[in-house]
């Protein structure tokens, strides 16, 4: 105990002095933070943007169908005949069916990208919010609902004529902003347009033809159900080019599909990240041997008055640990405030391809424990490396020659 | 306590290496300070006194020879037991360095911290030598405000802190005016009637009155010049 006390004592005063050298030397305190900074803060923002992206893939799968029907013609991806809707809704089990026509669009004098969804329009996607106008009126045909990013990037508004965005054999037509909504849907609806499934089928050439169907049903039939539809011989009539058989994805395969897209993209973002943890290292260590003549100095009276090795390497120790927590915690506080109230601003376009710099999107985003302890650890080597190395060259040096 | 000599050096010299050759600093030196003595060593500036000093209390190793403090062999010592003999010996730095952010107080503590000393008791000892040395009201002071001579006090304030056996003092009259070198000399005097082996390497010669032993240093060679009752150097 009583050997224990000192031994405590002296840790406790050697941490205080290195608390206070993290003052002593301000310049390089504040170069080191900077550059701690500099490399975690974009490494964080990236994977709480790939964190925040999993949970919403996840939130998708889980609130959409329970099974998702596509078609297939001798292999290849082909449109779903609307007769399936019937056919799969016989099934014993089924509880709804919803077919869609998904494809993508072009519009503007830019071209711009956008996704026009066509669903029957008591079937509106669950969170659609309208900030403006009206859902498309039914038996109404090439009524748009445009989400808010897209209204603005476009310059749309409730009223605004589209001119013919599509060639068809049917003919092309003008198609009417009715409506504007929220974009706090799922960041990849940021550039969506909603429309009834006649108007997608028109703009898309596929009347009669759905791009898959949305299948309810519950968890104890579905198995059943699945291989009920992958047994139909066909999902309708036989238009002479083959039959379209059925191609089915349950909630888990989608499950376990989406989050490994976001995984891959989260995995490119730490290789680059890697690349700048390379970079940053030797930045660290130069900078931690900022002032070095003064600290030199300054170890050399601390080892002329007594101190040892030890002394001076714990105090260092506690220097830099108070630097790296400091800085990992700044590093933190500013990524979520570049993902919160500053919206990801030149990161969101970065890391989701399609969102432009100025989109008002909210980028999805969750800062997990564990990358942020993973950057407290990465700060805490980062940091120690280049202080006790130097501190400890400083430290061997024979006092008077410092001094002299 | 051992009966071993507070200081003793046998055949010690130390040579630099430099770009015009290798200097011989200190040659051939030994010496023996008993426990108690007041040795004052003089000589012209370059003889070699610093490096004498800078050996005695273990801040440079030797080129050749043997030093012993307390009994302690510093030429076999590892760097922790060359620490801790450090710290039995209280040095005055030529030059006063101190740590330039560190108020007064905290620079003359240095040596108390990692024996886990609080910041209180520091202060508070800080404040006792800093008394005897007149620069009580310079406590909280930063170092870059004082003048060279405060600062040459600072650094003996600095030596005296943890009470040491032994003090060695490097110049520690240079750059003072008359009163404050006074002060300096009654310091010195003081330890020295505390039983306190003391070690001056100095020019001024009001402190050859003090001594009970005085060698000249030049050249780095080491020769007897006065009374040396306990001591002797050849």
């Amino acid at each position: 105990m009583t050997a224990a006390r000192p031994a405590a004592a002296r840790w406790l005063a050697l941490g205080r002095s290195g608390a206070g050298a993290v003052l002593l030397h301000p310049l390089r305190s504040v170069v080191t933070v900077a550059c701690v900074v500099a490399v975690l803060l974009p490494w964080l923002a990236g994977l709480a943007i790939a964190h925040g992206l999993r949970d919403q893939a996840r939130d998708a799968v889980r609130f959409g169908p329970d099974l998702l029907v596509e078609g297939e013609r001798l292999g290849r991806p082909a449109p779903v005949p609307l007769e399936a809707v019937a056919t799969i809704r016989a099934l014993p089990g089924v509880t709804d069916v919803v077919p869609r026509v998904v494809g993508e669009i072009r519009l503007g004098r830019d071209d711009v990208s956008a996704v026009l969804l066509g669903v029957p329009l008591d079937r509106l996607p669950a969170g659609t919010t309208l900030v403006r106008g009206r859902l498309p009126a039914p038996g109404a045909s090439h009524e748009l609902v445009v989400g808010a990013a897209l209204a603005r990037r476009l310059a749309l508004d409730v009223g605004a004529k589209l001119p013919p965005f599509y060639r068809n054999d049917a003919g092309e037509r003008v198609s009417t902003v009715v409506g504007v909504f929220a974009s706090d849907l799922p960041v990849w609806s940021g550039h969506l347009v909603l429309t009834s499934i006649e108007t997608a089928s028109t703009v898309f050439a596929q009347r009669g033809l759905a791009s898959s169907l949305g299948v309810t049903v519950p968890r104890a039939a579905r198995e059943d159900v699945r291989r009920a539809i992958a047994r139909l011989p066909a999902l309708g009539p036989d238009d002479g080019h083959g039959p379209v058989r059925a191609r089915v994805l349950s909630r888990e395969d989608a499950g376990a599909l989406l989050p490994a897209q976001v995984l891959q993209r989260e995995g490119v973002f730490t290789l680059h990240w890697l690349l700048a943890f390379a970079v940053g290292l030797p930045l660290v260590l130069v900078t931690s041997g900022a002032g070095l003549a003064e600290r030199r100095r300054e170890t050399a009276l601390l080892k002329a008055v007594g101190w040892g090795t030890d002394d001076v390497l714990l105090r260092a120790l506690a220097e830099s640990l108070l630097l790296a927590v400091g800085a990992a915690a700044l590093a933190v506080l500013l990524a979520a405030a570049w993902l919160g109230p500053l919206r990801a601003a030149g990161l969101g376009a970065v890391y989701l391809p399609g969102v432009e710099p100025d989109a008002v999107v909210d980028v999805p985003w969750r800062l997990a424990p564990v990358p942020v302890l993973l950057a407290t650890g990465i700060a805490v080597v980062l940091v120690t490396v280049g202080s006790l190395l130097s501190t400890w060259r400083a430290a061997s040096t024979p006092p008077a020659e410092v001094l002299r | 306590m051992t009966d071993a000599p507070a200081l003793e050096t046998v055949g010690l010299g130390k040579r630099w290496r430099s770009a015009r050759g290798d200097v011989d600093a200190v040659v051939d030196v030994t010496l023996t300070v008993p426990r108690g003595a007041f040795v004052v060593v003089t000589g012209p500036s370059g003889g070699g006194k610093t490096t004498l000093l800078s050996l005695l209390v273990a801040l440079e190793r030797p080129t050749s020879g043997r030093v012993r403090v307390d009994g302690a062999d510093l030429a076999a010592a590892s760097e922790a037991e060359r620490s801790r003999v450090r710290r039995r010996v209280g040095f005055a730095f030529q030059g006063a360095p101190q740590v330039r952010r560190l108020p007064v107080w905290e620079n003359v503590t240095l040596a108390l911290v990692p024996t886990g000393v609080g910041a209180a008791a520091r202060r508070a000892r800080a404040l006792e030598v800093l008394g005897r040395v007149g620069l009580a009201a310079l406590v909280d002071e930063r170092p870059e405000r004082l003048s060279g001579g405060e600062l040459q006090r600072v650094a003996l304030a600095r030596a005296l802190v943890t009470a040491p056996p032994v003090l060695v003092a490097d110049e520690p009259t240079s750059n003072l005016d008359r009163a404050s070198a006074a002060a300096v000399l009654g310091v010195l005097r003081e330890e020295h009637a505390r039983g306190t082996t003391v070690l001056v390497a100095t020019h001024d010669l009001a402190l050859l009155a003090l001594a009970t032993a005085t060698y000249a240093m030049e050249a780095g060679r080491l020769r007897a010049t006065g009374a040396s009752p306990d001591g002797a150097a050849r």
